[in-house]
């Protein structure tokens, strides 16, 4: 068993709590304590943009009455502030049920008690905060040195992500998350004009993340693509055979089908996945997985509802298998549990969030797909400012990074401004080839994925990816 | 918690200047899934944000107030010895103070509890059955927050505020196929008229996105873009470049253009401050700066950029007070009070907009509109509820398209005029705008 967590200290304080609210009426009660402390130093040009360190502590109650769910929280850990919060989340509940609030009431889950601690050797807020500020001036100073680029900015960050678990079930899982990471971003002027280009390197680990990581390498080489990014051209508009590199892939799979594989979506009707489990939904190579425990992805051992996370095939050879549950939906939908209930912290309500999303790896090397892709363009991730999506629909739009136009088989000019737009279950059915190596990526420390106004760490990704017919954006 | 306290503290505990930030809010959310209302979240806190400076090396710290301020004062002066030296720190804002201060708080918005929000919330629910569709997914939240600021020369500043929001997804089936749409309101006042238009336009937004076919071809002219839809690119691609810190850094396409007419003469963008119950309406910013209200844009000239205290001062000036953070310990950047669309011309209805674009598309919804780029002026978006024009007439629904173009072309040589539907969305106001230069693929 790992080392134990000082939230666990407040067991006895929240189990009373927890009973209070049984002895008043409620049907269930769980809690989500946590601690969380985070880091950041941003070096812009020439100067410490910030240096800043944030902390908090808090719990927060989910009290069910008659299947109506009430939250509250409260930043005391105290008995009496515990009790009180409790307390709350109970009169919401039942001032809901009287308003006629739709009942969810719970599957049943296994009882778990466990602890899991992300490995890590440093204690990146042990460190001299200096050591955050020469990484990240290293940096900026080698993206600078590059010809064309007028500005750089970089960041180093560390989170540090306590949570406990326990609910009146006897439940109790412990989990703490160390992460760390680097993030540049370069600005270049050229034949074109003004272009950006960002990059990161994130990892659920500790500060011997950050001193292996080369960072004079990294601002190098992203400030060499804003500089070809700023000389590059826009693409004319169309429809294009495309090569999708692995970073394209994770926030393509994440956004335009992960989010339609969600069971909230799915069961209040936003999905454009409803009622076709079973269903052939794309090419039957394709294969897609949420992984809590990938390599490279965000470390979810235990989701915020105290259960084990499985790894879950949504899709087995292009026949959509399953979605991603917490025990509401998995009682309200009859499906398996998945243990996708997460929260961005203590005070927020569940929702169903992805893990680690990404499509399986196929066989054929980059050059390949390439190759049989003829006229199209290949599509990158760097410098790319994410995506949005209609889960109903699987419409989707992104903004990708640096690309390549492919003429004959080969890479030729790069291109800038492109954005990509389509539907998502045509886009999985005209996939054409997958490539063997499978790179799962999180942003750690940097960014994540929003939903229902919470902001939660995952990871995504897969191989690289030829898809016959895409439409692009430019000019 | 006193503000002034934490300041005194953080001066004993080694730093030559401080600056702090005390934020008490509370807040109720209600949600509905599936057409009820499924769950309620309340909470309230109180967060404390520091930044010390010591000698011209500077840090912040912040967090729950509960964790203890000793220990995130600790932590700022830590990170400030541990940083490096910053030659051209100025120092935090002398000048602290309050200009005009106008209606922020809306009764309300701060006063109706869980209960009385369940049975509005219950009733959109309703409304939107009336009309025929169900609310898949929806939100209501209520939050009133009392900020106070001080710092090493001055203070208390204390502005107490109310924000209200209303997002609502509707779904409407029809002979087996269905389609979903959302609209949203964010403002100071829970305004109910507000919350029932939210809800209609979902509904009647997403019975058009039911009968919304793709575009017959790309298309090249116009656009006239719904006031929301106006306002998501302003935010996304004028307000960074109007930033002195992208100005400074070279990052903005705005940088050397100072005096310049850079948008349509018939355009002003206006930073007002003082707009009764309007979500961006404050008298201090961030840093405690009185605020004021100027033209960023006058008649299309670029008269000013907006400064913080710490960008101002790199040119020797005063800041506009509109030094913003994103949390209380954060560092302050320039960002708008109320960015205001004003435009000299008549106030025309959408179809006389849409008959000045001849060709194009009415954009009433898009996704990814802020994936455009603001260093560029690129615009990208894609258009899930349009109504296709054509010859000048406005045709049926379509949806899927791109969206391409530039910003300043667009309102620049290719403003066309405005409607006289002017709202705040968020802390953007503007009408409906038609503009030329606009592509669909």
């Amino acid at each position: 068993m790992p080392v134990r967590i000082p939230l666990e200290d407040h067991v006895d304080s929240v189990e009373r709590a927890v009973r209070r609210v049984l002895d008043m009426g409620a049907e269930f009660a769980d809690v989500r304590l946590q601690e969380h402390r985070y880091q950041l130093v941003a070096y812009d040009n020439d100067r410490v943009r910030q240096a800043s360190y944030s902390a908090s502590v808090g719990a927060g109650f989910r009290v069910i009455y008659k299947g109506v769910h009430g939250y509250s929280s409260t930043t005391s850990l105290d008995a009496e502030s515990l009790e009180a919060a409790a307390e709350r989340a109970l009169k919401l509940a039942r001032g809901l049920h009287a308003a006629g609030a739709k009942p969810r009431p719970l599957a049943e889950a296994p009882l778990l008690v466990a602890r899991a601690v992300s490995p890590y050797s440093r204690d990146p807020f042990s460190v001299d905060p200096g050591e955050y500020v020469e990484k990240a001036r290293l940096a900026v100073e080698a993206a600078r040195s590059v010809e064309g680029v007028v500005s750089a900015v970089a960041m180093v960050a560390a989170q540090w992500d306590d949570r406990l678990v326990v609910n009146s079930e006897g439940s109790r899982t412990a989990v703490r998350t160390v992460s760390t990471g680097l993030a540049v971003r370069a600005y270049a002027k050229g034949r074109a004009g003004l272009e950006s280009v960002s990059d990161y390197n994130g990892r659920v680990q500790g500060w011997e993340h950050i001193m292996r990581l080369d960072a004079e390498e990294m601002g190098r080489s992203v400030g060499a693509l804003a500089r070809q990014a700023s000389d590059a051209s826009v693409p004319e508009a169309g429809i294009y055979r495309v090569v999708l590199e692995p970073g394209v892939v994770g926030v393509l799979i994440h956004e335009a089908l992960g989010h339609a594989s969600e069971a909230d979506l799915v069961s209040s009707g936003e999905s454009v996945l409803q009622g076709r489990i079973g269903e052939t939904v794309a090419a039957e190579t394709v294969s897609v997985v949420d992984d809590g425990r990938a390599p490279g992805g965000y470390y979810v051992p235990f989701d915020d509802e105290g259960v084990e996370k499985a790894s879950v095939k949504v899709i087995e050879n292009g026949v959509l298998r399953s979605f991603l549950t917490g025990r509401a939906e998995t009682r309200e939908l009859g499906l398996p549990l998945t243990g996708n209930a997460r929260v961005q912290g203590y005070a927020y309500p569940l929702l169903v969030r992805q893990t680690n999303y990404y499509i399986l790896p196929g066989d054929a090397s980059v050059e390949e797909l390439i190759e049989q892709a003829r006229d199209g363009i290949y599509v990158t991730s760097k410098g790319g400012g994410g995506g949005q999506v209609e889960p109903g629909t699987g419409t989707f739009t992104f903004n990708v990074g640096v690309s390549y136009r492919i003429r004959n088989g080969r890479l030729a000019e790069p291109l800038r401004g492109v954005n990509i737009a389509g539907q998502i279950l045509e886009t999985l059915r005209r996939v054409e080839g997958l490539g063997r190596r499978l790179e799962v990526r999180t942003g750690a420390v940097f960014g994540g994925c929003g939903k229902g106004g919470q902001l939660v760490r995952v990871g995504d990704g897969g191989p690289h990816v030829l898809v016959s017919e895409m439409r692009v954006g430019g000019k | 918690m006193d503000v002034e306290r934490i300041v005194r503290l953080a001066e004993r505990m080694g730093a030559s200047e401080a600056e702090a930030t005390v934020s008490s809010s509370r807040y109720v959310k209600l949600e509905i899934h599936g057409g009820r209302i499924a769950r309620a979240t309340s909470g309230e806190n109180v967060v404390v944000g520091v930044r010390v400076a010591v000698g011209r090396r500077v840090a912040g710290a912040g967090g729950d107030a509960e964790g203890g301020v000793e220990r995130i004062v600790e932590r700022a002066v830590l990170l400030a010895r541990a940083s490096r030296e910053d030659e051209k720190w100025p120092g935090f804002n002398p000048r602290v103070g309050c200009s005009r201060r106008v209606r922020t708080v809306d009764p309300r918005a701060r006063d109706t509890g869980p209960e009385d929000l369940a049975l509005l919330l219950a009733g959109e629910a309703r409304r939107a059955a009336e009309l025929g569709g169900l609310i898949v997914e929806a939100s209501l939240t209520t939050r009133y927050g009392v900020q106070e600021y001080a710092n090493s020369y001055g203070g208390p500043v204390r502005e107490e505020g109310t924000t209200a929001s209303y997002w609502a997804e509707a779904r409407v089936d029809e002979g087996g196929r269905h389609a979903t749409s959302g609209e949203a309101y964010y403002g100071v006042a829970l305004d109910p008229a507000r919350l029932e238009r939210v809800t209609r336009l979902s509904v009647e937004h997403a019975r058009d996105a039911l009968r919304a076919t793709t575009l017959p071809g790309p298309v090249r002219g116009g656009a006239v873009l719904r006031s929301v839809e106006a306002a998501g690119l302003i935010e996304t691609l004028i307000v960074p470049a109007v930033s002195a810190v992208n100005i400074q850094r070279g990052r903005s396409p705005l940088a050397g253009r100072l005096g310049e007419r850079v948008l349509s003469p018939s355009i002003s963008l206006v930073d007002d401050p003082f707009l009764d119950l309007e979500a961006g309406s404050a008298c201090a910013d961030d840093e405690g700066h009185p605020t004021s209200r100027k033209p960023v844009f006058e008649a299309g000239v670029f008269r000013t950029a907006l400064y913080d205290h710490y960008h101002a001062s790199l040119e020797g000036r005063e800041s506009t007070g509109n030094g913003f953070r994103g949390t209380p310990w954060g560092s302050p950047s320039p960002a708008p009070t109320n960015l205001v669309v004003e435009h000299g011309g008549p106030a025309r209805s959408v179809e006389e907009l849409a008959g000045m674009i001849e060709s194009g598309v009415i954009v009433v919804s898009t996704i990814g509109s802020w994936l455009s780029n603001p260093v560029s002026g690129q615009v990208n978006a894609t258009v899930s509820l349009g109504y296709l024009v054509r010859r000048g007439s406005v045709e049926g629904p379509v949806k899927g398209a791109v969206m391409g173009g530039n910003i300043y072309e667009m309102l620049g040589d290719g403003y066309l005029g405005a409607s006289d539907d002017r709202e705040c969305h968020g802390d953007i106001c503007t009408p409906t705008l038609a503009v030329r230069g606009a592509s669909f693929s």
